[in-house]
């Protein structure tokens, strides 16, 4: 049975072993070699996110240019911009890293309504016999984020990526995290409304979801193809509905949202 | 070292505006850390470039960089990223480790031929049994202990909550404890 003086004893073990890595390493300086690769680049560091005030704003002129684009593949191809709702930003590219076809959901660890309301505010959908979901999940990832999930039932058909009927995911993601989707070709993201607000619905092909840590980077090993989705932002939460419907019962369920 | 947080944001603030050579103070500054951590999470062999491409990448995160936060750690969560990214297999960590193993550990001092052997074997065991541990737990062991960050740091880095690191690496070291019995046992 493990007790206290054998985690120390094996704490100092571990800690003898991360010393190797040292002696392994041997000294090396990169100063010069990161340096060099960056004036090789000759561009200066940009802000690479508009602050969150402003990126409701760049959503809307964003979305026209979107719209504007999409049936014009040339034109759609030189568009370098981007659509932001919310925590939520779709670009209109390939993904920078290749996802695996095979790539599972990463959805966290699981936790239950009450644990996941703890930690930030959760709306459930209330119509198709909806309601408390079949598995909750919460996640750090997207700035902290609850994703509950309606196995596939009668009305609810297996969605082609995920094999659930229906994945809904609240992140309460503040200016530092963010959800990046990629839309392959054939993909399009189009401005719908929802209620008395504005969402973002991506269907017609493939795309692909990264989550973005604290840090700003991607995680791709949380990277994964998605079928139909509708991105809604509700209050504090931007609320991603995934799941092989229409668009019109996407935004039944996401009104039903309480 | 002499090294403040003061320091620090003032050579941030200069690369935020494209100032190179403040960034490679940064890089001198925290090359070792950034290379200790790609080690342990991607091991040895391609420590270096997992390295290398984090500042490149941190660099042109700086103006997401919240002032006034600890560089470090925000540092390392991005080389933790690349190095994750570069060490898809987990076959090339338990490799990396394997060698470290193999070649590495030599004691300044001069123990006896059979301390040295059940040493030897002790840590043989050990880089074993962390290499069989789980994904979630054989991280959280790198960052506490073979990098040696503290359980604040090991959960930002990892982008975990502090109570899911003390959860992960106390079910860690239960099964290391657990497995390292078992070769005794078998021995």
């Amino acid at each position: 049975m493990p007790d206290q003086q054998g985690h120390a004893l094996l704490e100092s073990d571990l800690r003898a072993l991360g010393r190797e890595l040292d002696a392994e390493l041997g000294a090396v300086d990169l100063t010069a070699s990161v340096t060099r690769a960056l004036r090789a680049r000759s561009a200066p560091a940009q802000p690479h996110r508009q602050p969150r005030r402003r990126r409701l704003a760049v959503a809307l002129v964003a979305s026209l240019v979107v719209a504007a684009t999409a049936a014009v593949p040339s034109a759609r191809a030189a568009v370098t911009s981007f659509l932001d709702i919310g925590v939520v930003r779709i670009h209109h590219q390939e993904p920078p890293q290749p996802v695996s076809p095979t790539a599972t959901l990463n959805l966290g660890e699981p936790i239950t309504l009450v644990g996941a309301r703890a930690r930030m505010p959760v709306v459930l959908p209330r119509r198709d016999g909806l309601g408390s979901p079949d598995e909750i999940w919460f996640t750090n990832a997207g700035g902290g984020g609850v994703s509950l999930v309606y196995r596939a039932r009668r009305g609810l058909p297996p969605a082609r990526h995920t094999g659930v009927g229906l994945l809904v995911q609240e992140f309460a993601g503040e200016s530092q995290a963010n959800v990046n989707k990629y839309l392959s070709t054939g993909a399009r993201a189009r401005q719908v409304t929802v209620g008395s607000g504005q969402g973002v619905f991506v269907s017609g092909g493939d795309h692909f979801v990264f989550y973005e840590d604290a840090s700003g980077a991607d995680v791709y090993e949380a990277g994964r193809l998605a079928g139909n989705a509708l991105i809604v932002q509700r209050g504090p939460l931007t609320i991603r509905l995934e799941a092989d419907l229409p668009l019109e019962r996407m935004v039944a369920i996401a009104g039903s949202l309480d | 070292m002499g090294r403040s947080a003061t320091d620090d944001a003032d050579l941030i603030e200069r690369a935020k505006r494209g100032d190179v050579d403040a960034y490679g103070e940064l890089v001198r500054r925290y090359q070792h850390d950034a290379r200790r951590t790609a080690a342990a999470i991607a091991g040895v062999a391609i420590a270096d470039d997992a390295a290398q491409e984090a500042f490149v990448r941190a660099y042109d995160f700086l103006p997401r960089f919240r002032p006034g936060a600890p560089f470090r750690p925000w540092l390392l969560t991005v080389v933790a990223n690349v190095a994750r990214n570069q060490c898809r297999s987990t076959g090339r960590w338990t490799r990396a480790l394997r060698q470290s193993g193999e070649r590495g550990g030599q004691p300044a001092s001069a123990p006896s031929a059979e301390d040295e052997a059940l040493a030897r074997h002790r840590g043989r065991d050990l880089r074993a049994a962390v290499d069989g541990l789980p994904v979630r737990y054989r991280e959280v062991v790198a960052c506490r202990y073979l990098l040696d960050l503290s359980e604040d740091e090991t959960a930002r880095v990892l982008g975990l909550a502090h109570g899911t690191v003390k959860s992960r690496l106390s079910r860690a070291l239960d099964r290391l404890e657990h497995q390292l019995q078992r070769e005794v046992d078998h021995a």
